[in-house]
C-alpha cells in the first residue's frame, strides 16, 4: 500500500514538485551563468539568495508531503482506516526522496556535467549533495512536520527554535564576557553545524516513529524541545574535549611527533601577522617552529596564556588574541624543517600595565595543526584552464583593475583549506612572491552544501602596484610567458604543545609602529 | 460482545472524560450512546476507534484491545463522525478510489448504489461539499465494504431534513447486517433503528438495557383525578404493582390512569434532569 499512497500524495503535490523542481533547475541554471568567477555582480547577489528560496520551497514540500496525513490530532480521517502505519511513513519518505530528491539529483547532475566533471565524479558529488541535504535539512523538517499541523505552525516553529538556539547562543556569550563560542570562526567550526545536526538527527529518529506509530505529540514535542535547549550548550563544548575529538580524527598524526615549538629570542625576520592589533598592549613573541617536514605549514589555532609573577602568582590567563576568534599564526616551513612565527600577545590594560615591565613565567599552551602539501596545478596566466582533483576546473584572467591575475575554480566539493598562489615565468623562471590563503576548516568528511553540488572559489595574485610603489619580479610584460602555480595543503595532524618562558619581559617585545 | 469496556478511565490533565466507563455491545445491536453534552460519549467513540487511548482499563473491539488496533480490525469498522477530516483537495471520486484497496471486502456494486442513492456528485472536491453532502460521503464511504461494526459518532447534527433522511435511509439498510453503535442527541431520528441504549453521565455509564426493557421500565403516564385534574409525567422505574395505591399516596383519588411507551427523547430529557437535579444535590 505505500505505493498506493504515494500516487494518492503524488496527485495532490504534483504542481508544488514541479514547482520546487523548476526552482532547483533555476538554481543550477543561476550558478552555471555565474560561472569560475560570479560575475556578473548582480547576478551573484542573487545566486546567494535563490538557493534559500529553493530550500524554502523543499521545506514547503516536505511539510505538505507529511501533513497530507496530519499526524497530531483526533478528526483525521486517516486514523479510521485500515491503513498499516509503518506504510504511511515509508510513503512519505518515498515521496520526499522522489519530489524532492530525484530532480536535485538530475539538477546537481546537470551541473557538474555541463562543467565537464566526470560521470564518476558527478555521481558521487550528486549523491554526497543530496545525502547532505537530507541530514541537514530534510531530517529536521520531517520530523517538525510530524508535530504540527500546518505549513505556518512549521515556519513558525522554526522561527522559534532558531530564536531559542540565538538567545542560547546569546547568553553563552554574555556568560563568557562577551567571547564567542570556543571554536567560532577556527578550522573546528565544523563541529557546531554537525553536533546540532546529530542532535537534530536524533531527535527527528525518536520522533519520527514515535508520531507514526504511537502519535505521542506531547512526548514528541517535548523531545523537540529538549533538542532546541541542548543544541546553543553543543557551542559552548570545550575546547579541549574538541581538540582532543580533532586530534583524535587527525589522518597523520604521527608526522607531529617531532615538532618542538619553543621561545626564540635571538633577531628574527618573522612577519608579525595581519590584524595584529595596533595597541600598546600587543606583544610579539618570537617562537622557533621544528622537526617539521620542510615545505609544511603549521597554524595555531589557539593559544592560553598564562602570566605568573616572581612569587607565583597568577596574574593574568586566557586567550593570547582576547576575544579576536582566529589563528594566531600559520607559517610555512622551510627547507631546513623549521620556521619563526611571531606570537601575538594581546594583554587586557589593567593586566598590561602591572606586568609591562616585570619579569614574569609565561606558560603558553598551544593548540596547532600541520598542513601538508597535497597537490598541485598549473595554468597559463592570461584565460588559462586546468582541471585537477583538488582545484576541480580552474581559470585565469586579468581582474578589471589590471592589477591581478584572478584564479576561479569550481569543484565538486569544498575549497581546500590552505592554497598557495605563485605567478611564475615559465621562461626565466622568475616568481612573484607566493600568496598563501589559509581559511582552516578541519572537516574529516570535506562535503559541500550551498549553494548547490559545486563549489565556487577563486582569488587574485597581484603583478602590479597601482601605486608604483613595489616592482614585481613578474609583471605585466611578461604575463603572456607567465603561469599561475597553485599548491593545495590539507591538515593531517593536530597536535598541542606547552611552551613555558620563565623570565619573559613583555616591554621588550611590544610590537613597534612598523610590527603594526 | 463487539464492544466491551471495563473500568476504563481516561484523563485529561485534570479532568477525568472517562471515569470507570463499563460497556457491553452485543454483536447485530443498533446500539445508542446517549448522554448530555460532555457526558463522555464522543471520548469513548474515540478510545474504542483508537484515536485517543485510555488512562486505564480495558477496552476491546472486535476482541482486539483498542490501543493495539490493527488494519485487520480497521478494515471490519466503519466510522463516521461529523467532525471527520476527510481530504479536502481530493475530488469524491478520487478519494472512494484511494479507500477500495485498503478493504478486501470492498463491494463496488454497493459503493454505486450509496453514491446513487445518496446523490453525491463524484467529480466535485471535498472541500466544495457542503456539511451534509460531507456526512453523506463519510458515510458512503464506511459502508461499502459490509462493516462489522459502523460507529456513528453525531452523524445527524446540523442536516438539514431531507439529507438527514437521505442519511436515515442509508443507516435503516445496514440494520441487521452490522452492528451499530450510534451517538447522538437526534434521538426521535434514531429510536427506530435503537435496539440497545447506554445512558452515559459525567463520564460513566449509568445503565444499559435494551429499548424493550427500557420502555417497559420508563413509560409515560396520564393520571386523571377525581377533581377533574390531570397529571402527565415519565416514571422512570415504572410497574403495574401497587400502581393506583402510589398514586393515590401522592396526588388524592385517582379516577383514571393512562399508560403508554415514553419517545426515547422524553425518556432522555427525563433522566438527564434528574441526573441534573442529583449532580446538584451532591
Amino acid at each position: 500500500m505505500t505505493w498506493h499512497i504515494v500516487r494518492k500524495d503524488w496527485r495532490l503535490l504534483w504542481p508544488l514538485a514541479a514547482l520546487v523542481a523548476i526552482a532547483q533547475s533555476a538554481n543550477v541554471a543561476l550558478q552555471i551563468l555565474l560561472g569560475h568567477f560570479g560575475e556578473p555582480p548582480a547576478l551573484a547577489v542573487v545566486g546567494q539568495t535563490f538557493p534559500y528560496v529553493v530550500w524554502l520551497g523543499i521545506v514547503l514540500l516536505i511539510t505538505a508531503t507529511v501533513h497530507q496525513d496530519v499526524l497530531p490530532g483526533a478528526t483525521q480521517d486517516w486514523l479510521v482506516r485500515p491503513i498499516h502505519r509503518r506504510e504511511l511513513m515509508q510513503s512519505k519518505l518515498l515521496l520526499v526522496l522522489i519530489a524532492v530528491h530525484v530532480p536535485m539529483l538530475l539538477a546537481d547532475l546537470s551541473h557538474t556535467l555541463s562543467e565537464g566533471f566526470t560521470i564518476a565524479e558527478a555521481l558521487r558529488a550528486a549523491a554526497i549533495h543530496t545525502g547532505l541535504v537530507i541530514l541537514v535539512l530534510d531530517v529536521p523538517v520531517f520530523a517538525i512536520a510530524t508535530v504540527t499541523r500546518s505549513a505556518t505552525e512549521v515556519l513558525v516553529s522554526f522561527l522559534a527554535m532558531w530564536l531559542v538556539v540565538l538567545l542560547g547562543v546569546g547568553i553563552g556569550v554574555a556568560a563568557r564576557r562577551g567571547a564567542p563560542p570556543p571554536f567560532a570562526s577556527t578550522g573546528m567550526q565544523w563541529m557546531t553545524p554537525v553536533f546540532w545536526s546529530v542532535v537534530a538527527g536524533i531527535a527527528a529518529v525518536v520522533v519520527v516513529p514515535l508520531q507514526y506509530f504511537s502519535r505521542a505529540t506531547k512526548t514528541s514535542r517535548m523531545v523537540v524541545a529538549c533538542a532546541v535547549l541542548v543544541a546553543p550548550m553543543l557551542s559552548f563544548s570545550s575546547w579541549n574535549a574538541a581538540f582532543s575529538l580533532q586530534q583524535w580524527l587527525s589522518p597523520k598524526p604521527s608526522l607531529a611527533r617531532a615538532i618542538v615549538v619553543s621561545f626564540d629570542p635571538a633577531p628574527t625576520d618573522a612577519p608579525a601577522q595581519d590584524g595584529a592589533e595596533a595597541a600598546t598592549n600587543t606583544a610579539l613573541l618570537p617562537l622557533l617552529i621544528s622537526g617539521v617536514e620542510p615545505g609544511s605549514i603549521v597554524a595555531s589555532d589557539r593559544a592560553m596564556i598564562r602570566l605568573i609573577d616572581q612569587n607565583g602568582v597568577l596574574l593574568f590567563a586566557g586567550s593570547t588574541t582576547g576575544n579576536h576568534p582566529r589563528d594566531d599564526f600559520h607559517v610555512r616551513v622551510g627547507s631546513d624543517g623549521a620556521a619563526h612565527a611571531r606570537q601575538r600577545i594581546i594583554l587586557p590594560e589593567r593586566v598590561h600595565g602591572r606586568v609591562r615591565t616585570a619579569v614574569v613565567r609565561a606558560e603558553v599552551d598551544y593548540s596547532l595543526t600541520l598542513f601538508q602539501r597535497d597537490s598541485a596545478a598549473a595554468m597559463a596566466a592570461i584565460d588559462g584552464s586546468t582541471r585537477s582533483a583538488m582545484f576541480g576546473w580552474c581559470r585565469t584572467r586579468i581582474d578589471q583593475d589590471g592589477d591581478d591575475v584572478e584564479v576561479g575554480c569550481l569543484n565538486v566539493g569544498p575549497p581546500p583549506t590552505c592554497v598557495s598562489a605563485i605567478l611564475e615565468n615559465t621562461v626565466t623562471g622568475q616568481r612573484n612572491p607566493e600568496r598563501l590563503s589559509c581559511v582552516p576548516d578541519y572537516m574529516p568528511f570535506p562535503v559541500h552544501l550551498f549553494p548547490d553540488v559545486l563549489s565556487q572559489f577563486g582569488g587574485g595574485v597581484k603583478f602590479r602596484d597601482p601605486q608604483g610603489l613595489a616592482r614585481f619580479p613578474v609583471d605585466g610584460s611578461q604575463l603572456a610567458s607567465a603561469r599561475i602555480r597553485l599548491t593545495s595543503y590539507q591538515p593531517v595532524a593536530h597536535f598541542r604543545r606547552y611552551v613555558v618562558i620563565p623570565d619573559l619581559r613583555p616591554a621588550d617585545w611590544i610590537a613597534t609602529t612598523a610590527e603594526r | 460482545m463487539i464492544v466491551h469496556a471495563a473500568g476504563v478511565w481516561k484523563t485529561f490533565g485534570r479532568v477525568h472524560a472517562l471515569q470507570d466507563l463499563n460497556l457491553a455491545v452485543p454483536e447485530g445491536s443498533a446500539f445508542a450512546l446517549i448522554g448530555a453534552n460532555g457526558a463522555g460519549k464522543t471520548t469513548t467513540i474515540k478510545a474504542l476507534m483508537n484515536i485517543t487511548q485510555p488512562t486505564r482499563g480495558t477496552l476491546t473491539v472486535l476482541g482486539a484491545d483498542s490501543r493495539r488496533l490493527s488494519p485487520r480490525e480497521l478494515s471490519d469498522i466503519g466510522y463516521v463522525s461529523e467532525n471527520q477530516e476527510m481530504p479536502s483537495r481530493m475530488s469524491v471520486g478520487a478519494f472512494i478510489q484511494y479507500l477500495r484497496p485498503f478493504y478486501p471486502r470492498w463491494d463496488r456494486a454497493l459503493e454505486t448504489t450509496l453514491l446513487r442513492r445518496l446523490a453525491l456528485p463524484t467529480d466535485r472536491k471535498i472541500k466544495d461539499l457542503s456539511h451534509g453532502m460531507r456526512m453523506k460521503l463519510s458515510l458512503a464511504c464506511a459502508l461499502p465494504f459490509r462493516p462489522r461494526l459502523l460507529v456513528l459518532d453525531e452523524p445527524l447534527g446540523a442536516l438539514d431534513p431531507l439529507v438527514r433522511d437521505d442519511f436515515l435511509e442509508g443507516l435503516q439498510s445496514q440494520v441487521g447486517e452490522t452492528t451499530m453503535l450510534i451517538s447522538s442527541h437526534e434521538l426521535t431520528e434514531i429510536e427506530s433503528l435503537t435496539t440497545h441504549l447506554a445512558y452515559i453521565d459525567r463520564g460513566a455509564v449509568v445503565f444499559q438495557e435494551t429499548l424493550p426493557d427500557l420502555q417497559n421500565r420508563v413509560r409515560s403516564v396520564r393520571v386523571t383525578l377525581m377533581t377533574g385534574d390531570v397529571v402527565s409525567f415519565v416514571d422512570t422505574n415504572f410497574s403495574e404493582d401497587g400502581l393506583t395505591a402510589r398514586l393515590e399516596a401522592q396526588f388524592g383519588r385517582v379516577s383514571h390512569i393512562e399508560t403508554s411507551r415514553a419517545p426515547l427523547r422524553s425518556m432522555f430529557t427525563t433522566m438527564a434532569r434528574a441526573m441534573r437535579t442529583d449532580g446538584a444535590s451532591q
